[in-house]
């Protein structure tokens, strides 16, 4: 059961960590904001607060 | 007797004579000053203001200990990084960041900033007396009619809301609640006279009203199927890994996420794109001290900054690199008191926003990202088929291994 658990949390975070997400990750994404100026935007994780799921 | 006659002067003693009473007389004058400065009630006050564009290479103040800035100009310079102000370029964008302080405010906190100037976007300038207490806030805050709806106005919500949520069954309580709510001062005979129930229970049942946090609450939604492998031992009949799929993960992908909400004109003016150091320092005779505060004033933040403006840029791109601070929460929520049904839930919150907005709900500041699939769904089919292919089994046995599933 563990197994199985720990499979679909990791095989859910990879469809939540998609391809757009990794290119965004790397090279940014261009987004005009609100003030009118573009801005070359990073994600970075910070925080990650969870139960288990994988148990 | 004797006894009352002793009781008498304690009742005396209760109950002194009225006397005139008067303040001291440096207490009476209009220009009342408090012994103890400390003791003054200063209102709260938002870190200090920026300095107007424009003036940030003059007002910049070099600090011989800048690590970031030393560490960025010791890659292609010699030792003398010491000085600070100087501004040749290092081939790196990064390599013009100075340090640049602002002024203090009452308390004494002041902004460092690792930077080439001060932003040109200040969400603090936004903070109003009503983000920083709420002692004020909660006199002046007063639902506006529209947030009655699809009731069209006070009086008729609450009627609504005991017809619906008061109990099926007439009692002595809710008739002295319906006593209640007509009898109030705020209560408009008026306001319910012309309200179309029908059309407005039609609309609750109906679902279609939609308000809020709810409004938009399908757009972007993607779902999916997942397919995990699962092993079987050599003594079941199909030995082997074998595929499952789970069709229902509901997700919004990141990158949409984060495109919304930097486009979110509601939210983009408290939207922090630079960090800074967030100081304090009581006197001019006293070092500085570091004020732990929100996470775009945090080391951490500070840092990935720092790495994300010294990394190598894209190719023809001068614009401003941002860092988006994701901040993840997830957990399980119990839907019904009764029954096992249950949502694994993934919230998203942005760390560039201040943590007091984000903490309250009225802001609409969490985002909900994804609801997991748990392995539960599929551990009943998972069973099934185990049982169907090695051996026949008497009904009750499945419940108990559903049971083992939920722990």
């Amino acid at each position: 059961m563990a197994h199985c658990h720990r499979e679909l949390t990791h095989a859910q975070w990879s469809i939540l960590l998609d391809d757009d997400f990794l290119i965004a990750y790397q090279h940014g994404i261009v987004v005009k904001c609100c003030d009118g100026e573009w801005r070359r935007f990073y994600p970075r994780f910070f925080t990650y607060s969870a139960d288990y799921i994988e148990k | 007797m004797s006894i009352l006659s002793t009781t008498d002067p304690v009742s005396d003693d209760e109950c002194p004579k009225k006397r005139h009473r008067q303040l001291p007389s440096r207490f009476r004058g209009s220009s009342l000053e408090l012994h103890d400065t400390r003791l003054r009630d200063v209102l709260p006050q938002p870190p200090p203001a920026l300095p107007p564009p424009g003036m940030g290479a003059e007002v910049s103040a070099p600090q011989e200990s800048s690590q970031m800035l030393s560490s960025s100009l010791s890659d292609d310079q010699d030792g003398s990084e010491s000085n600070p102000s100087r501004t040749q370029p290092t081939g790196l964008a990064s390599g013009l960041r100075k340090t640049l302080e602002t002024a203090r405010n009452s308390f004494g906190l002041f902004r460092r900033y690792f930077a080439r100037r001060f932003p040109s976007h200040d969400p603090e300038s936004e903070v109003g007396m009503s983000d920083l207490s709420d002692i004020l806030h909660s006199r002046t805050e007063c639902p506006a009619s529209s947030s009655y709806d699809p009731y069209p106005n006070r009086s008729a919500f609450r009627l609504g809301n005991w017809y619906w949520n008061h109990g099926v069954q007439k009692s002595q309580t809710s008739f002295r609640e319906l006593i209640g709510i007509i009898g109030d001062v705020d209560f408009q005979p008026s306001d319910v006279r012309s309200t179309n129930w029908e059309k407005i229970n039609k609309l609750l049942a109906d679902g279609g009203h939609d308000e809020g946090e709810g409004k938009d609450e399908d757009a972007g939604w993607k779902t999916l199927s997942v397919s995990i492998s699962v092993p079987f031992h050599r003594y079941t009949s199909n030995p082997g890994p074998q595929e499952y799929v789970v069709t229902n993960f509901h997700h919004r992908p990141l990158v949409s996420v984060i495109r919304e909400k930097l486009a979110n004109e509601t939210d983009a003016p408290h939207f922090h794109y630079e960090p800074y150091e967030l100081l304090w320092r009581p006197s001019d005779d006293r070092d500085p001290v570091r004020i732990h505060s929100e996470l775009y004033t945090s080391p951490a933040f500070m840092d990935a900054h720092n790495a994300l403006q010294d990394m190598p840029g894209e190719p023809n791109c001068e614009l401003p690199r941002v860092l988006v601070a994701l901040m993840f929460w997830s957990d399980g929520t119990q839907l019904t008191n009764f029954g096992d049904a249950k949502l694994w839930l993934l919230y998203m919150f942005f760390g560039n926003e201040s943590k007091y907005r984000r903490g309250k709900p009225s802001c609409h500041l969490c985002e909900h990202v994804a609801y997991f699939e748990s392995v539960r769904h599929i551990y009943k089919l998972i069973f099934c088929s185990y049982c169907i292919f090695s051996y026949q089994i008497p009904s009750g046995t499945l419940s108990l291994h559903t049971q083992a599933g939920k722990s």
